[in-house]
């Protein structure tokens, strides 16, 4: 092939903008640590990005419902423990004065320490996290009880995403627990009657609450129960998120990030390539019969 | 042969020899002019003359034939294609690499604000009656609405730069067309009186490798030294002294971009040329437009309706904080066209964010999520295209980067197919100093010789001169 001088130096151009386009590649992506910056550097990798992106941002919210809905049942579980607490010394109250040994007045006593109780699991019953009554339904917010232990919530059960799609219960229907809807124990009407049971000074009817209120105690638990197992789900949950958000990132990175040691050494050959085009280019223009017939 | 016809013989030598060194010195001077073809001083025996009695011939010396160019037609003519096909898919492989709104990385993209859409709803599920989550889900609908707008836009002022670039391009089509058309009348008149006018054909070959750069004109030859010039999808362009004219207009069906009309020289009616009956970088710039553009572009539009459209239904199936019908997350039109660019959020909506419609039933308290953790469900739901939200918008990103990556990778193809050919060229039709040096010398030494004969005849013609005296 004739070679013309024309053509090294087209050559040389066409080589060097090459060399200097894979320079210009190789130091993107080490200043980015991206390895696939515009979709076209990927097109493949590019879409599965933006999937895992957003499964990450989904699993995220999912971690963070399912935490929230753990610290939520974890209150919830502390309150019904206040309740059972009251039931419990409800119950030893009614067992000792139950016995015939004790007067009206001590009675009366005691009647004043169950209006105490019933106070206390009124509270409890009443429990807010955050801005909210955790024991209302869906109806969170306003007190669930009045002070006459009449129920204002209503049936509504909170679910919480534990998966894409799958959901588990993240409250406790306190009409239920507390009220006794479905044949329990209305625990609150219990804790009155005792009331007025040992104002009546009537031993006979102080006996019958004993049972009403293990009744009530069982149900309590049953519902602590019901609290611990949602609260191991969503435990679980926050987990397996953490587990799933790690996998997602690393999925990322290897999808999307730039290998530095590779980057490098294809920052390095583009250089070289470069420099010995241009050394090239000068060293062959020097073969020219022009200089040498001007020596 | 007498003494003065040796001395004339001579001096055409000479002359002929000056024609060549001439000839060089051309050569060397346009060694880096664009377009220039190596000439070549062709030298011919000059007719003998017989010397009677059978005595045989002299020779009559030599003159100049004539002066042509070194040109190879099987190379020339694979050129205007090279630099059809490496101009189209280099400009197509600009024009996408462009656009960065697809970009990995790229903060606040798309993606992002669709994936925090749905994490505030997920959030505002917790606790549907609290304000300030509620507050968060609507300014993230706000930000989703906002990252539609940009990414529209950022997508239609890529095609609309295309439109500027294409129309600016066009004028350089009409001008080169024009003078091509020009250079075709000269070039025939010069040849049909036998001359050969180099420099001219030098200039319409600088011509048409520009019209095949530009538009991907190719060249047809004729019997009379003109060259016509067709676009790929069959248009005449040129013929003989005559050019068509480009012109450009807006099509409202095609968001009101550009089409390329053809108005025929001979006066009949102007024609919309197709995409695909074009090349060079306009070919390459409206398949960016029409094609991975278009397509985003549309593909936007159609994901925004159809998401929009989906949340809005949900929306309406429920009950907001108040206890009422649900009404619109989103204000759109009534089909997908620029949906993306002019969907806004619900203005009562973004003014209050209680009628975000969170609940299943109207009687329901504020802790009612039913409706919200449906409107959540959507997220994993197909729209109109059979692919749910995610999917739809890695489609997007995916589709685009296959027509960027495949652009580019035609770019780098056909440009070293231009290279080989454009080498190829150089090789054959490109000035090697070297070369020249050497015909240089060969012509001094030439003339040197030339001259030496001058001399001895003049020496002899004064020897027989002074014999007289």
């Amino acid at each position: 092939m004739r070679v013309t001088e024309a053509m090294i130096y087209q050559q040389t151009i066409d080589r060097a903008n090459a060399a200097l386009s894979r320079v210009g590649k190789a130091q993107g992506e080490i200043s980015s640590g991206l390895r696939v910056q515009a979709p076209g550097d990927d097109p493949q990798a590019a879409g599965l990005l933006v999937r895992h992106k957003f499964d990450q941002a989904q699993t995220t919210a999912i971690q963070n419902g399912a935490q929230s809905a753990a610290d939520e049942l974890n209150a919830a579980d502390s309150a019904l423990g206040s309740v059972s607490t009251v039931l419990a010394r409800a119950q030893v109250l009614a067992t000792q004065f139950g016995n015939d040994t004790y007067t009206a007045d001590d009675r009366a006593t005691a009647a004043n320490e169950v209006d105490g109780l019933y106070k206390q699991a009124l509270g409890s019953l009443n429990t807010r996290f955050g801005d909210r009554y955790i024991f209302g339904g869906y109806r969170d917010n306003q007190a669930p009880f009045a002070d006459d232990g009449t129920y204002q919530g209503d049936t509504g059960v909170r679910q919480v995403e534990v998966a894409p799609g799958v959901y588990e219960d993240a409250s406790i229907r306190a009409d239920v627990t507390a009220k006794g809807v479905g044949g329990g124990v209305d625990i609150l009407q219990t804790l009155t009657d005792l009331s007025t049971s040992l104002r009546n000074n009537d031993s006979d009817a102080i006996r019958a609450s004993i049972t009403s209120l293990q009744a009530g105690s069982n149900q309590v638990s049953a519902a602590q129960s019901q609290a611990g197992t949602s609260v191991n789900i969503f435990t679980a949950t926050v987990n397996t998120c953490a587990a799933q958000i790690t996998d997602e990132k690393k999925v990322i990175g290897e999808l999307g990030d730039a290998d530095v040691m590779d980057a490098s050494t294809k920052l390095s050959l583009a250089q070289y390539a470069l420099n010995a085009t241009l050394t090239a280019a000068s060293q062959t223009l020097n073969f020219s019969l022009v200089n040498l017939l001007n020596k | 042969m007498d003494l003065i016809s040796l001395l004339n013989n001579t001096a055409n030598g000479l002359s002929a020899i000056q024609a060549k060194a001439a000839t060089t010195s051309n050569n060397i001077a346009n060694a880096n002019t664009p377009g220039y073809a190596q000439q070549q001083a062709n030298l011919a025996e000059a007719t003998s003359s017989a010397l009677g009695g059978n005595r045989g011939y002299i020779g009559g010396g030599v003159f100049l034939l004539n002066v042509t160019q070194t040109r190879d037609q099987f190379v020339e003519s694979q050129l205007p294609t090279g630099f059809s096909h490496s101009s189209s898919s280099t400009a197509e492989s600009d024009a996408l690499a462009s656009v960065s709104t697809f970009n990995n990385g790229v903060d606040g993209n798309l993606s992002d604000a669709m994936s925090a859409f749905y994490s505030s709803l997920t959030a505002l599920a917790q606790n549907p009656g609290d304000t300030s989550l509620r507050q968060s889900a609507v300014q993230s609908a706000s930000w989703l609405v906002s990252s539609f707008n940009r990414t529209s836009v950022a997508v239609e002022q890529a095609r609309s730069g295309i439109d500027a670039s294409v129309t600016s391009t066009v004028q350089q089509v009409n001008s080169t067309l024009a003078q091509v058309a020009q250079l075709n009348r000269r070039i025939s008149v010069i040849e049909a009186s036998g001359g050969q006018p180099n420099d001219l054909l030098d200039q319409r070959h600088n011509l048409m490798d520009q019209a095949a750069q530009l538009i991907g004109a190719t060249q047809v030859p004729d019997a009379y030294g003109n060259i016509s010039l067709v676009l790929p999808g069959g248009t005449t362009l040129v013929s003989s002294s005559v050019a068509a004219t480009l012109t450009v207009q807006g099509n409202a069906t095609n968001k009101g971009h550009t089409d390329l009309v053809f108005t025929p020289a001979d006066g009949s009616a102007p024609v919309v040329l197709k995409q695909s009956e074009l090349g060079g970088q306009i070919g390459g710039l409206l398949s960016a437009r029409d094609g991975a553009l278009g397509t985003a572009s549309t593909d936007l539009d159609n994901l925004a309706f159809s998401f929009a459209t989906t949340i809005n239904g949900q929306n309406q199936a429920g009950y907001d904080l108040n206890g009422n019908r649900g009404g619109n997350v989103f204000t759109l039109g009534a089909t997908p066209a620029n949906t993306a660019n002019t969907i806004t959020l619900d203005s009562a909506l973004a003014s209050d964010p209680s009628l975000l419609a969170a609940a299943g039933a109207a009687i329901s308290g504020p802790g009612d999520a039913t409706n919200l953790a449906a409107m959540v469900a959507t997220q994993s739901a197909p729209l109109s295209n059979g692919l749910d939200v995610q999917k739809g918008l890695a489609k997007i990103v995916s589709d685009f980067g296959t027509a960027a990556a495949d652009s580019q990778n035609a770019a780098t193809f056909n440009k070293s197919m231009l290279q080989n050919l454009q080498d190829t060229r150089a090789s054959v039709s490109g000035v090697s100093l070297d070369d020249e040096m050497v015909g240089l010398l060969q012509a001094q030494h030439a003339y040197e010789a030339l001259a030496k004969v001058i001399t001895t005849a003049a020496d002899m013609l004064e020897t027989l001169i002074q014999l007289k005296s």
